[in-house]
Parts: structure tokens; C-alpha cells; sequence
């Protein structure tokens, strides 16, 4: 551990002083030591044929055991039939004489999210399951996509193959993974900075949380991508629609969680190291970890490290040059469970240093007009790993302490956070300064420089469920402060120095009766703002205090389906019906009412406004659920009304006139706004090996004052994707190929006068997989080679903000192995708790 | 309840030990902006065009009351008033008067010449009668614009407008001919042909 310890240390120095490829290669060479290492240790040759499952069923809030919770074991291959069982009244239960193989093991209750995870029986297992109450459920939609963990409750159990789906789709950004999610699109600079939009929401208005903890970073800005390592994460959960009850004030668009893995609880030791490989940019990025528990039953601890390094992305037709970039980042984790109480810490920093395009570096509005009309970039740039100025280095770390312990009236639980974002952005040149040593100097220093500093701290209460006439009432009651402190350097007047304050109080209650559950929470927050004047540009210090009330309603009525728990395997579908209507805001933010500066690459002028009000939402939407055997369908629409909308408006009669030419001046204004949008997704398992699945999203924003459509909404989007599993058992096992088709249809509905060029054309994408599993020294090698882009299709996304000069990606190979390591983790006893 | 206790005593000195290891970690006071680098961008820009023969000073000055883009800023733009049937010898300069002393970024581009050169637009209207030639050379001979000749051919009142633009070369290699797709100044004056 030690050993481990100083490397990540070295990985962070190294990352300082400019990462060499050289060093990345022996990095990576010692972690591949360490596999062998740890790879021996563990072999394991006591194979046997069948195996036995057992395990206890617990209520994730007070770990109760639960009886009568319906335990269905499929074949995921299909070719078994299922099996059930119903848990005992100390929550347990059984299956003997299990084919050794691939499971999906789902389990439910009435009143409790379902729990499924992908599974592999080896000899005998003991799982320890945990279901989640609904209440997460009903404060947004919950979506899972085409994956197979319909996660109430992310549980990491130790099965070799739970992070399968995640792993799949890993990619260069957090944002990869996501966007295979229905209703979720990027707003993407370049191919190294993706953000998530929601609903056609994105920025301020959708939270990231990072281990619980809710990222701060300079959300505002369209090219300040979430700064999370891509490989930290074990599960995605994405909550569309406003989820403010339980995230506060901000969120009106939507909540990605990011959830690590559980720590260990007995000791063992284990790991994985994983290799991906990208040769569109000739990125490479790996990363490890290893996590053990000690000889005092409940201390755990885990260490983690990832490097990854990018040169130039490349089009279908030419280099886009200065876009490669370098990431180091580690995390640290402890903790110590019982089942009363328990305590973890966690840390983490995540470093980048990213290249922006350089054909988007423009000085006037003449400039990107002729970038525009040229088409494609003025220079042709040859493939470099090289990042040169203009060019962004972010540097993030985030400490935090949770704890929680249960009694009799509930579980209490603490989570404090202390989190610091660098952001520092350098411009391409400064020529006023003379001699060539101080140019070097004066350079190395950002043109916008941000330090944010956060503090958190969220305390709550889950109550123990009260019985009240047939039906159960669960909830939850909490509040949560934080401290917030801005600090800027630089020329560029973005945002100004500020310190924030805010506190929130609610709670959220549950009543969950025969087929129907019922939800309702409520919400107080405030939030001060002192904001620390700027002499240039005429800015006094300023004071805000902005409060208000956030409320949802919800129910979900499951019909026509088994959910009494007496027939388990039967296969009869199952509907359910959910419906939500909330009312949430979002504070003005600093850049909205304080900005007043050139946009780089946007070419325009923007000016805030500090009269600005909050953003009030009120949003409604419903979701019809299908799932049986073979099919899986999700319908949803929704409708956010949003009144004061902030947005950027043009002032087409006060151009800016400067002596870099007439840049279009841009003001914060506030209209009523209207989303609306439909999504659909179904899966079909055609036959024991093949299925097909499609999702579908469309969403349509209008400004109400003026009945034009609001800007940089995402355009319509359909996902097909058929997939054929082979039915291999045995050392190459789980293997697959998916062909995956996204077809983008042009945005029709773009405002006037707002852009510079219009909405690009529609486009096709197409995308092979092929994968599997490979049992090497008794672990599951899990591999896979993905072609994106096949057809090396030249295409322009709307949302892509490099998309007035150049193209999108080009045709893309990406390789990625995750090889696992140490001690046997199906002879753990799992814990399938997350906070 | 005792372990109760222990929880919350367990929960603040771990939350105290982080206060105090994060404390450590510098938090920058917001009200302190730090140390501004300002790249100073000029505001006047000037034309003084000479004709020998017969003796005539033409001067046109742009000029903004901001350095900085600024939605609030006053412009003043002279017309650039040229007789038909001459020959000037002209040269251009950039200054920003509102910092003191008064700083001549001409200086500037002269030292940079290799990675700047001016490029004047004559407008439709005046496009046929008014035409400029760069005479300055930078270290690989190509022209660089600070001096320039501007010949005006005889014939009638016409009026039309001429735009300067500062070509800054990072990227693009510099080659006399085209333009760069960063510009550094980008300005018109309104040109009057008497």
C-alpha cells in the first residue's frame, strides 16, 4: 500500500511537470506487474460445476431483514428457466445446485425499489441484498437505459461483473456513458470537454454528485465540463427533472449521481486494473485500483489511480489541432461499517490540462464569420500530442466524511464535504510584454483564473416506517448548509470574487399502500450572495439573498402484474405507472447577473444583469413502465414550465464597436419559457441470444414572451442497437457483438438573429462492439473493441460549440480491458448498502 | 445511546481533523482579485497620409473611450478625406491614451512584424479609385504595413468606406497574401473622394 501510495503521489508530480508518454508506458508497465502479482496470489483452480446461492434480504435505510421479498434468479443466456424464492421471515433465502454460470438476480418488495445485478455463480455465494425505499423513485424518474441494474439502490455487490455495462461504454469523458442514456445529449467543446444536458437543461441547472457530495465547480461556463475522472465511478444513476426536494436549490433539470464502489467489510484484498486505448486521438489511459478490508470485520479501505493522455482528435478529413489533453487523478477511501453505525472518508483529486482548438481562437465576429464561411479550418494541422496555449488546466479535490448510525426512531445520517476547484484558462498570446524570459512568465499565467472553494455539510433523519391503516409511511427529514468562496485572477471579467452562503430544511414522506405509492416533500432554502466589486469594470460590492420553496408530488401505481409476491417466476408483465409534479427554482447565478466580458470563441459580448430574479419551474411528467421475460418498454413525457427563464438574448440595437471590430452584444434577460418532450425506450429479447432495442427522445423549448424557440436545444435523437450474445460457457465466456445506429435529425427550430451559422445538417452514426470475458488465472478478463463512427462520417452536431469550425470526430477504434485481481471476491460476503 | 455518543464524537473529530487539514490548503479571499495581467489593447488608432506635391496632411483617428470591450464605450470615427489625383505616403499608428504615460503599441507590431501585417480594404465605391501599397518589409521581406502609399486616381466625388485589419499569424504561416484567422484590430472609416 505503500508502494501504491507513493506512485499515485509520482503520478501527480509527474502530471505537474508536464506528463511524458514515457513515464505514462511504465506506469502502466507496473501496474501490469502488480496483476501478475496479485493475478498468482489468487489462483484459484477449485472449480466445480454447480454452485449454491444464499443470502439475506435487508432494508437499505435501518438494514432490517425483510421477509417475503421476491428473489427471481434468470439465466442470462436464457437458457435456463427462472427460479424464485421468497425470503424466510429472517429475511433469507436459498437456491441449490446452480448451473455455474451468468444470472440476473432481481429482487423486490412492494414499497422498495427493485435490486438487479448481473451475477456469476461460481461454487457458493453469500449476497447480502439491500432494497431501497420508493422515495428516490418518485422524486424524479429514475432511467436505466439499456442496463441491466435497475438501480432503487446502486448496490455493489461482489459479483465479477456488476460495473459490465459501465465498463462498456467508458470513454475519453464522464460524458460518454451518459449519453447513452435516453433524454440525455452533450454539449460538447472539442473531444475533451462534455456536458450533460437533461431535458434540453444543462449548466447550473443539472447537480453532479460525486460520492454523495454535490460537485462545485464553474458550472456556469458551456466549456467547463464536470471534472470527474472517468473510471472513479462504478454505477451512473441519471434523475431527469427537477429533483430539488432531496438536492436543493439549482437542480430543475436533473441529478447524475456518481457512485463508487462499495468498500470491502471482511478482509480480503482485490482489484482491477483497466487499459483503454482510443486510436482516433492515440489516447491511452489506465487505471487501477485496489481496495481491502482488515482483520477487524467492517474496516475497509480503497485506493485508486487513473492517467490517461490524448493528442490531436482527428475528423473525417482533417486534424483538429491543439485538442489532445492529459489527466491525472486518485482517490483514497476508508471506512468502517457495522450494521448500527458506521464512518468513511473519501478523497479525491482530479488534475487536467486540456488543449483548445486552435481554429477556434478568433479575435473578431469578421474573424469566425470567415471561419464559418471557409468551412472548414484555415490551417492544416498534423497530429501532436503537444497542448499549447490556448489551453485550460483544471485541477479539482474533494475531502469527504460520512457517517451514519441507526436507532430506534431511524437512521441518522452526515455527510461533510470540503471541495477546491482551479480552474486557470490561458490565452494564446500577450504581446505587450517585450523581452522573451518575461513573455514566458506572463504567459504562464491565465488570462481567467478561478479558485472556488466549497464547503458542505448535509445531515438527515430516515425515519423507521410507521404502519397507518394497510399501508406503510416511510420518509426522510434533513437540512444542509454550505460555504462558498470565488476567487478570480486575470484579465477576463466572467464572474466576479464572491462568498456565498446557503442553508436548506425539508422532507420528503412516503406512503406506500396495496399497489399505490404516494410521495410528497417539501423544501426550504436560502442563499446569500456578497459579491466583491471589480474598479474596471464599474462593478460596486453587492449583496443578494435569494429564498424560496420547492414541493413535489408523486405517485406510482403498479397494475395488471405480480407485485404480491406469490407467483415470483412467473412471467407474466408487469405495468406501472408513475406521475410527478413539481415545483422547484434556481437562484440567478454570478455569471447571469454579473458577466460583462467577450465570450472566447462565441464571439459575443455578454453583459448580466444584477436585477435578475429566480428561476421558477413548474414541471409535470409521466412515465408508463412495461417489463416482462422478453420485453422491457419505458414511455415518458413531461412538460417544465419555467418562469424567468434566464437566458442570453441578443441586443441587436447596441452592437459593441471595439477596435477588434462590432461584436454582437448578448444581455441576460428573463422570459417565460416552456420545455415539453417525449422519450421512449424498449427492449426486445427477440431470441435466447439476439435482441433489439431502440430509444427515442425529442424535446421542444419555446420562449413564451416572443413565440420563438429557445436556443441550443438539443434535436431529435434515435438510438437503435441490436445485439447478439453467443452462447460460449466456459474460459471465453459472455461474449458479444452490438451494432448500435444514432441517427440526429437537423434542429428545425432554432431562433432568429441569435446564431452566426444555421443549425447543422441531420446526421447517421454507426457503431460496432465486440466483447467478452476471458477466464485467465480464475478471474474474468473482461475485454472489448468498439468502432465508432464506422463509417467515418463528416458531421456537426448541434450542441457542439466547435461546430462553426470544424467537424465532429471521426471514425474511432477503442479497446478496453479491465482485468481483475486478488483474492476471490464471490467468497465475500457482499454488501449491497449504498448511502 | 452510548454508542450514540461515541458516533457524534467519532463524526466531529474527524470533521475537525479535516477542517484542519484543509485548512491547510489555501483558500484565496475573494475580495483580493489578485494580480491583474491586463493585455493592453490599443483604443486611437491614427492614419496620417502626406502628399509632397502639392504639401497636404490628412489625418483620420479612430478612437474608443474603452480599452477593454465594452458595450458603454464612445467611438469617434473621422472620414478619411482624400483628394482625386494624388499620391500620399501614409502611416498608421496604435495607442492607448487612457493608461498614463500613453502607451504606442506601433512598437509593438514593429517588434512582432514577423507575425503582423495590415491589410487595407478599400470598399465598393472607391474600390477602382483608391488604391494601397504596402512598402515596409519584415525580417523575410514580406510586407508588414506600418508605411504604405496610397494613390488616388483622378475623376469625381465618391465615397465608400476602408477597412484595416491587423493580421496576428500564430498558426498560419505569415506569407504577405493572406489573411489570418486571427485579428487583433478590425476597423473602418468611412472615406470621402474629393
Amino acid at each position: 500500500m505503500n508502494f501504491l501510495l507513493s506512485e499515485n503521489n509520482c503520478t501527480r508530480n509527474i502530471f505537474v511537470t508536464a506528463t511524458r508518454s514515457s513515464v505514462l508506458s511504465c506506469l502502466t508497465a507496473i501496474w501490469f506487474i502488480m496483476v501478475l502479482v496479485f493475478g498468482f496470489i489468487s489462483d484459484n483452480l477449485l472449480a466445480q460445476e454447480y454452485g449454491v446461492l444464499s443470502g439475506m434480504v435487508r432494508d437499505a435505510a435501518n438494514g432490517k431483514p425483510l421477509s417475503g421479498a421476491v428473489v427471481v434468479l434468470k439465466d442470462s443466456s436464457l437458457k435456463e428457466p427462472s427460479k424464485g424464492k421468497i425470503t424466510n421471515n429472517n429475511g433469507q433465502f436459498e437456491f441449490m445446485n446452480l448451473p455455474q454460470r451468468a444470472y440476473i438476480i432481481d429482487v423486490h418488495l412492494l414499497g422498495y425499489a427493485h435490486n438487479t445485478q448481473r451475477l456469476v455463480i461460481r461454487d457458493s455465494i453469500v449476497l447480502i441484498v439491500t432494497l431501497k425505499q420508493e422515495a428516490v423513485k418518485l422524486a424524479g424518474i429514475k432511467v436505466d437505459g439499456q442496463r441491466t441494474t435497475n438501480t432503487g439502490s446502486a448496490t455493489q455487490q461482489t459479483t465479477l461483473i456488476s460495473a459490465a455495462e459501465l465498463d462498456r461504454e467508458r470513454g475519453q469523458t464522464l460524458g460518454d456513458a451518459l449519453k447513452t442514456v435516453t433524454g440525455v445529449t452533450l454539449l460538447q467543446t472539442g473531444p475533451s470537454i462534455a456536458k450533460p444536458v437533461i431535458r434540453g437543461l444543462h449548466s447550473q441547472r443539472v447537480l453532479v454528485l460525486n460520492a454523495g457530495v454535490a460537485q462545485e465547480g464553474q458550472q456556469w461556463g458551456a466549456e467547463h465540463a464536470p471534472e470527474i475522472d472517468p473510471f472513479a465511478p462504478a454505477q451512473i444513476e441519471v434523475l431527469k427533472g427537477a429533483a430539488g426536494v432531496e438536492y436543493g436549490m439549482g437542480a430543475i433539470g436533473g441529478v447524475v449521481r456518481l457512485l463508487p464502489r462499495e468498500l470491502p467489510a471482511t478482509n480480503i484484498i482485490r482489484g482491477e486494473v483497466s487499459l483503454n486505448g482510443f486510436t482516433n486521438n492515440r489516447q491511452g489511459a489506465s487505471s487501477a485500483f485496489v481496495e481491502g478490508g482488515t482483520p477487524f470485520d467492517g474496516l475497509g479501505w480503497r485506493l485508486q489511480g487513473s492517467l490517461r493522455q490524448a493528442g490531436d482528435t482527428k475528423t473525417a478529413e482533417y486534424v483538429m489541432g491543439n485538442t489532445g489533453f492529459r489527466e491525472a487523478n486518485g482517490s483514497l477511501n476508508v471506512g468502517y461499517k457495522r450494521r448500527d453505525y458506521g464512518i468513511e472518508a473519501y478523497y479525491s483529486h482530479f488534475s487536467t490540462e486540456l488543449g483548445i482548438f486552435r481554429g477556434s481562437h478568433i479575435g473578431t465576429l469578421n474573424d469566425l464569420l470567415r471561419a464559418i464561411e471557409y468551412g472548414r479550418p484555415f490551417v492544416d494541422y498534423t497530429f501532436s500530442y503537444d497542448i499549447n496555449p490556448p489551453k485550460q488546466e483544471i485541477t479539482h479535490d474533494l475531502w469527504s466524511v460520512s457517517g451514519f448510525y441507526a436507532m430506534g426512531i431511524g437512521r441518522l445520517e452526515m455527510q461533510y464535504g470540503w471541495q477546491q476547484n482551479n480552474r486557470s484558462e490561458y490565452d494564446a498570446h500577450n504581446f505587450r510584454v517585450r523581452d522573451s524570459v518575461n513573455l514566458l512568465s506572463a504567459l504562464a499565467r491565465p488570462a481567467l483564473g478561478l479558485e472556488l472553494t466549497t464547503n458542505s455539510l448535509d445531515l438527515k433523519l430516515r425515519h423507521t416506517p410507521i404502519t397507518i391503516g394497510e399501508g406503510t409511511l416511510s420518509g426522510t427529514a434533513g437540512m444542509s448548509g454550505t460555504r462558498q468562496s470565488n476567487a478570480r485572477t486575470g484579465r477576463v471579467y466572467l464572474i466576479p470574487g464572491f462568498r456565498a452562503y446557503s442553508g436548506g430544511i425539508y422532507a420528503l414522506e412516503n406512503y406506500a399502500v396495496g399497489d399505490w405509492l404516494f410521495n410528497a416533500g417539501v423544501r426550504f432554502d436560502t442563499r446569500y450572495v456578497q459579491i466583491y466589486g471589480i474598479e474596471a469594470r464599474n462593478l460596486p460590492d453587492t449583496t443578494q439573498i435569494f429564498s424560496s420553496v420547492t414541493g413535489a408530488l408523486g405517485v406510482l401505481w403498479y397494475f395488471n402484474g405480480n407485485r404480491d409476491g406469490k407467483d415470483s417466476a412467473s412471467t407474466n408483465g408487469c405495468w406501472s405507472l408513475a406521475m410527478n409534479l413539481t415545483s422547484a427554482w434556481r437562484p440567478p447565478q454570478v455569471n447571469e447577473q454579473f458577466s460583462n466580458d467577450v465570450h472566447h470563441g462565441t464571439a459575443q459580448f455578454e453583459i448580466g444583469d444584477p436585477n435578475l430574479r429566480r428561476e421558477r419551474s413548474y414541471a409535470a411528467d409521466m412515465t408508463l413502465h412495461y417489463n416482462e421475460a422478453s420485453i422491457h418498454a419505458e414511455f415518458s413525457v413531461y412538460c417544465n414550465l419555467i418562469n424567468d427563464f434566464i437566458f442570453l438574448l441578443p441586443d441587436v440595437q447596441n452592437p459593441t464597436v471595439t477596435v477588434r471590430g462590432t461584436f454582437p452584444t448578448f444581455r441576460y434577460r428573463q422570459a417565460k419559457a416552456l420545455l415539453r418532450g417525449v422519450e421512449t425506450q424498449i427492449r426486445w429479447q427477440m431470441f435466447d441470444e439476439f435482441s433489439l432495442g431502440g430509444n427515442l427522445s425529442l424535446v421542444r423549448g419555446d420562449n413564451l414572451n416572443t413565440n420563438e424557440p429557445l436556443f441550443q436545444m438539443p434535436a431529435d435523437r434515435l438510438r437503435l442497437n441490436a445485439r447478439w450474445d453467443a452462447p460460449f460457457t466456459g474460459t471465453l465466456h459472455s461474449v458479444y457483438v452490438e451494432l448500435i445506429s444514432t441517427l440526429v435529425r437537423r434542429q428545425d427550430r432554432a431562433p432568429a438573429n441569435v446564431d452566426y451559422a444555421p443549425p447543422p445538417a441531420g446526421y447517421g452514426l454507426l457503431d460496432i462492439t465486440f466483447g467478452g470475458a476471458w477466464k485467465l488465472w480464475e478471474q474474468p478478463v473482461r475485454w472489448n473493441i468498439s468502432v465508432q463512427n464506422m463509417l467515418n462520417n463528416a458531421y456537426r452536431d448541434y450542441l457542439s460549440r466547435y461546430r462553426y469550425f470544424t467537424d465532429d470526430a471521426g471514425r474511432n477504434i477503442v479497446i478496453r480491458i479491465s482485468i481483475p485481481f486478488g483474492m476471490d471476491p464471490l467468497k465475500a460476503e457482499s454488501n449491497g448498502h449504498q448511502q | 445511546m452510548k454508542r450514540f455518543l461515541l458516533f457524534g464524537v467519532v463524526m466531529s473529530m474527524v470533521s475537525a481533523l479535516l477542517l484542519v487539514s484543509t485548512g491547510c490548503k489555501k483558500e484565496s479571499n475573494p475580495a483580493d482579485s489578485g494580480n491583474q495581467l491586463e493585455e493592453v489593447l490599443p483604443n486611437v488608432v491614427t492614419l496620417t497620409l502626406t502628399s509632397s506635391n502639392p504639401q497636404e496632411i490628412v489625418k483620420a483617428i479612430w478612437r474608443s473611450t474603452s480599452t477593454a470591450v465594452n458595450a458603454a464605450a464612445v467611438v469617434r470615427i473621422d472620414t478619411l478625406r482624400l483628394t482625386a489625383g494624388r499620391t500620399y505616403t501614409g502611416i498608421i499608428e496604435a495607442q492607448n491614451d487612457l493608461k498614463t504615460p500613453i502607451i504606442d503599441l506601433t512598437q509593438d507590431y514593429k517588434r512582432l512584424q514577423d507575425e503582423h501585417q495590415f491589410f487595407y480594404t478599400p470598399t465598393v465605391g472607391i474600390s477602382n479609385r483608391v488604391t494601397f501599397i504596402l512598402t515596409d518589409k519584415d525580417s523575410k521581406g514580406l510586407p508588414i504595413g506600418l508605411n504604405y502609399t496610397v494613390s488616388v486616381s483622378a475623376g469625381g466625388v465618391v465615397s465608400g468606406n476602408l477597412n484595416i485589419v491587423l493580421g496576428h499569424y500564430d498558426d498560419m504561416k505569415k506569407d504577405g497574401i493572406t489573411r489570418s484567422p486571427e485579428s487583433d484590430i478590425d476597423i473602418t472609416f468611412p472615406v470621402a473622394v474629393q
